[in-house]
């Protein structure tokens, strides 16, 4: 039972003693935001990482980097950007704590540069998704049924497409006679033999392979011959992929854009002269930021390009 | 941050009414603006489930109020527009009534009053958490307008139902979704919004709790609402991010066409899903990950309220101080992993089912710790049966009530009789609406005083009490027989089914029960407005009760206390002492030899 | 501002501008690793866990100097040790019913198309 105890009243000194951790309040903050954030991507990644590890199989497998057009180069010349950047908010914050202002500025505008580069770099990425329309809910797999005759009359738009605006290509000769072979009623060919086409059989995966295929070990797919040309073909996994790819880097890539614009207020301030040795703590915390945003980045590159 | 100079007078400039009211960063003004809001949310909330009721009691009558939007059909209800109606009642109680009041606004209120700090660590952030809330506000109302009405795939939103796209050029409903419309997507946002401002909120709480507290106020003297507050933010903070993660997809689902919640080649109608091989138990896991300790969220705060409640109308210590916290924590901690209770049923791995039974069996355990160290408060008490104390005496009661049903849910075999019939809806409304609503309850009879410096009515109060003590357990109660018996949940028209139509007379019992119920809440509303401006005028302390708040003016200025507040002892000292009559608050400093409690 | 400087004071002074080259140039070093295995290695086992052991050891080393989680780490693992335990917990917890079902299930039909010959 508990006795009403009568605490000493505490010694002057002691009874203004701080209740609470040596952490500035801000800086607990932000790490209480990054453990919610980390709760984010954790899910947002996990949720990849089972669906790709769940359902794909031998037979119908993951899509390859090259399968979407994704450069894994690209990724590890971003991941480097990002890591550049990381050190040089870092060093601004070092540089303040150096009561070092003018270099501290100087080294929160090159991560903001660097951060704009690695959104650049990824824009750019994303254009040649939307180019060859690997895009969720619009690339083809599963080509049996009402998929593959939908397929077949896509194709058969986009070799007209080629055929009147790239008479030059390589592949022109091929391109002219799969639309024969297809055929006015689009039933010419079986779309698991117009995919085959486009892909040529060393890149038809083994859930795609017609029944009857008019293909050799030699003969080239158009896409062997120009991989430039915008056709599409079969990519088991496909949306998954997409619906994967857009949803991590996209979100990665806003909580980037968020850092950009605190970064844009720092130098904003800076321009305005209000800018001092005071405003370590917020360099260290928009800092604290920044390091898990590339730590996010870290774990995606591999995901997402490597492995 | 500092300590402050004493008679700190906040020298502001005059603050415009908006500045003042609207845009406040006073937490207190925050917190009241919360339980505004949530209260009308509440009536809304309310309507919505009467009139679940009144479709289950006269399945074939017209709708009373709304027949004329049913013309066509002789003006009774459609099923779709009854599943939008049940899942709009859990939907805004859940996350427009329960989780604002306990976590915006008696965290808000309670937070920097109760550890001694004059505001909160981040009173900008704490004014966007409740502004963040608007947005959700518009969403979830305009749902109900938009062209295919509201969701009505229930407030657990499990695809496919839920997920199948909006087919462009196709109409805005495919066939076999109707209400999976735009009134879907509304939702999915407005949760989102809800949940970027609760953690804001969390963020805030946590923060000021362990770094604001005043001097002598250690962790482990701290009331049980404070320690309550902290581990519900810490539960937020933590099981949030998932909800939001899987809203995002599920949104994603319907809108870009992204397939993750949508296995491929389903057919509905004449739209088939495009392909893409989504898996639809992901969902549930994502959702029940976070809701599952969101309904940790809607009881621990009322857990902590009613402990210093009780121990203040008593007047007697909490019996077992850290025993009840470490329940809190014990309870917070094994709620992340029993998610899956709420899947047993799903087709999900059985090997996980027995995990997750073993552990949801073992949460009964710091439940049951919590519900003796009440009782052995109240016991050889000097019991004052305040309007505030008969609703927390009310909770302890018949929250054994919901947690006992909540022990025969958890055990696998039995769940598989018992979910989905209305044995789970006893069990739900038994730990929300008798537990955490009278728990809120609770709070508001207690601290309106400190909030209006005006006392609300207790004969009224205790009137409340009384009629909704009794006419909720007529609810409520019958519901626990009937889903044994094996009425199912979410349907229309039980007399649909022989078996099930033997069941209408209790079923009409209930819904009569309910709209008296429902009715009886009117002394409640009017109580509160008419002692906000006529009540009788209270004073500092008018409960004689040791937390800080109570040594704070009524209300509470701007920066809450005169002067920074020094504590001495835990919040519990009810003790007989030698002129201090029955209580030791907190900020008193005694002269001399301890005083001891006889017991 | 005097409890800020007293809680500044609290915390230790942290890397110096060597060490954070050094972590940046060991965080060049393993990208350019795990660039390199996928490059000769291709996608499989060997390649899947040298570069994902490189991931960690990068994140750990931006955490722990950059983040300057070493030198805060009496302050702060209470919260960051049970956030890796959730998440780990998480994501295995999913793998039954979203990873080995499907094995599961695809092993079947495996046994099942051969034993009818297909």
């Amino acid at each position: 039972m508990e006795h009403a105890k009568l605490e000493h009243p505490a010694p002057e000194h002691e009874s203004k003693a701080h209740m609470g951790i040596p952490l500035p309040n801000g800086k607990l903050a932000m790490w209480l935001f990054l453990v919610t954030e980390i709760m984010f991507f954790t899910a947002l990644i996990g949720v990849y990482i089972i669906i790709r590890n769940g359902q794909p199989t031998v037979r119908q497998p993951w899509p390859t980097p090259h399968d979407v057009h994704l450069v894994e180069w690209i990724g590890a010349f971003n991941t480097f950007v990002l890591i550049c950047s990381s050190l040089t908010v870092v060093l601004a914050h070092w540089s303040l704590h150096t009561k070092n202002v003018r270099r501290a500025i100087l080294y929160i505008g090159v991560t903001l540069a660097l951060g704009c580069v690695f959104l650049v770099v990824k824009a750019f990425e994303y254009n040649s998704k939307f180019a060859h329309e690997i895009l969720p809910g619009r690339i083809f797999e599963k080509l049996d049924g009402p998929y593959g005759a939908k397929f077949v009359r896509h194709v058969a738009a986009q070799l007209q497409e080629i055929e009147e605006h790239h008479p030059n290509s390589k592949a022109i000769g091929q391109v002219k006679k799969l639309r024969e072979e297809i055929g006015e009623t689009f039933s010419g060919l079986s779309p698991k033999q117009v995919n085959e086409r486009i892909v040529g059989p060393h890149h038809v995966k083994d859930c795609d392979k017609p029944e009857r295929s008019f293909m050799t070990e030699n003969d080239k797919g158009i896409l062997e011959i120009d991989p430039d040309l915008h056709l599409s073909y079969s990519i088991p996994f496909g949306n998954m992929w997409a619906s994967c790819y857009f949803a991590m880097t996209g979100f990665h890539a806003l909580h980037v854009f968020g850092g950009l614009v605190v970064f844009t207020v720092i130098l904003v301030l800076a321009w305005r002269g209000l800018f001092g040795v005071h405003h370590e703590l917020m360099i260290e915390l928009t800092g604290l930021y920044w390091h898990f945003v590339d730590i996010v980045w870290i774990f995606l590159f591999p995901l997402l390009y490597l492995v | 941050m500092s300590v402050a100079h004493p008679a700190e007078v906040h020298a502001h400039p005059e603050m415009n009414f908006l500045s003042k009211y609207f845009f406040s960063q006073d937490h207190k003004v925050i917190g009241i603006q919360f339980l505004f809001t949530s209260l009308i949310f509440l009536v809304v909330g309310g309507g919505l489930a009467l009139l679940v009721r009144v479709q289950l009691a006269w399945p074939h009558a017209e709708i009373p109020l709304l027949s004329w939007m049913f013309q066509d059909n002789g003006g009774r209800m459609p099923e779709s527009f009854y599943n939008m109606l049940f899942s709009m009642h859990a939907s805004v109680m859940i996350f427009f009534v329960i989780i604002p009041v306990l976590a915006g606004a008696f965290g808000n209120f309670t937070i920097p009053l109760m550890i001694g700090a004059k505001d909160m660590a981040f009173p900008v952030l704490n004014m966007l958490s409740y502004w963040f809330m608007w947005p959700a506000f518009v969403l979830i109302l305009s749902s109900f307008f938009v062209e295919g009405g509201g969701p009505a795939a229930g407030w657990t939103s499990y695809p496919t139902l839920s997920s199948v796209a909006m087919p462009a050029g196709e109409g805005l409903q495919s066939p076999a979704a109707p209400n999976s419309g735009h009134g879907q997507v509304l939702w999915l946002l407005a949760l989102t919004f809800v949940g970027i401002s609760s953690m804001l909120g969390s963020v805030n709480y946590i923060t000021t709790i362990i770094n604001m507290r005043a001097p002598g106020m250690t962790l482990y003297r701290m009331p049980m609402t404070i320690w309550a507050m902290f581990i519900t933010a810490i539960l937020q903070a933590f099981a949030l991010p998932v909800l939001t993660v899987a809203l995002i997809l599920q949104t994603l689902d319907k809108t870009i066409g992204t397939t993750f919640f949508l296995p491929d080649g389903l057919t509905f109608g004449n739209w088939i899903t495009g392909p893409g091989g989504g898996q639809t138990l992901l969902w549930q896991h994502l959702f029940w990950f976070y809701s599952h300790p969101a309904v940790y969220i809607m009881i621990l705060p009322s857990m902590g309220m009613v402990s210093d409640i009780i121990s203040t109308f008593a007047r007697r210590p909490l019996f077992g101080y850290r025993a009840m916290i470490y329940s809190i924590a014990g309870i917070a901690g094994l709620g992340f992993i029993v998610w899956g209770h709420h899947m047993f049923q799903s087709g999900m791995d059985p090997r996980l089912g027995t995990g997750f039974m073993i552990a949801t069996i073992m949460i009964a355990l710091p439940s049951a710790i919590k519900v003796f160290n009440w009782l052995g408060t109240i016991f050889h008490g000097n019991i004052q049966y305040t309007a505030a104390m008969l609703f927390a005496l009310g909770f302890v009661a018949l929250f054994i009530i919901g947690g006992l049903s909540g022990i025969f849910m958890a055990a696998t075999p039995v769940d598989i009789f018992i979910h989905d019939t209305y044995f789970i809806v006893a069990h739900i409304h038994y730990v929300l609406f008798t537990s955490s609503i009278f728990g809120i309850f609770a709070g508001i009879y207690y601290w309106f005083p400190k909030m209006f410096a005006r006392q609300m009515n207790e004969f009224w109060g205790r009137v409340h009490f009384g009629l909704t003590f009794v006419l909720a357990n007529c609810v409520f109660f019958p519901m626990h027989i009937l889903g044994v018996g094996g009425l199912r949940r979410r349907i229309p028209d039980i007399t649909a089914s022989p078996r099930e139509a033997a069941f209408m007379p209790l079923n009409q019992f209930i819904t009569i029960s309910a709209l008296v119920l429902g009715a009886v809440q009117i002394i409640f509303v009017i109580n509160f407005f008419y002692s906000l401006f006529r009540g009788k005028p209270a004073g500092r302390n008018p409960w004689n009760s040791n937390t800080l708040e109570w040594s704070a003016p009524s209300p509470p200025p701007h920066g809450n206390f005169e002067t920074v507040p020094i504590v001495f002892r835990g919040p519990y000292e009810y003790v007989e002492v030698e002129g201090h009559g029955d209580h030791l608050p907190q900020t008193l400093k005694l002269e001399g030899p301890a005083p001891t409690a006889g017991h | 501002m005097t409890d800020l400087e007293h809680k500044e004071h609290a915390a230790d002074h942290g890397p110096n501008f060597q060490t954070y080259i050094a972590v940046f140039i060991a965080l060049c070093v393993g990208t350019g690793l795990s660039f390199l295995a996928n490059l000769f290695l291709g996608q499989g086992a060997a390649s899947f866990w040298i570069i994902m052991a490189v991931a960690v050891f990068k994140a750990t080393l931006v955490a722990m100097i950059f983040m300057h989680l070493k030198f805060d780490w009496g302050r702060l693992y209470c919260i960051v040790i049970p956030v890796s335990v959730m998440a780990v917990m998480m994501m295995i917890v999913l793998l039954p019913d979203s990873v080995f079902y499907w094995h599961h299930l695809h092993r079947q039909q495996e046994t099942a198309a051969e034993s009818t010959g297909h």
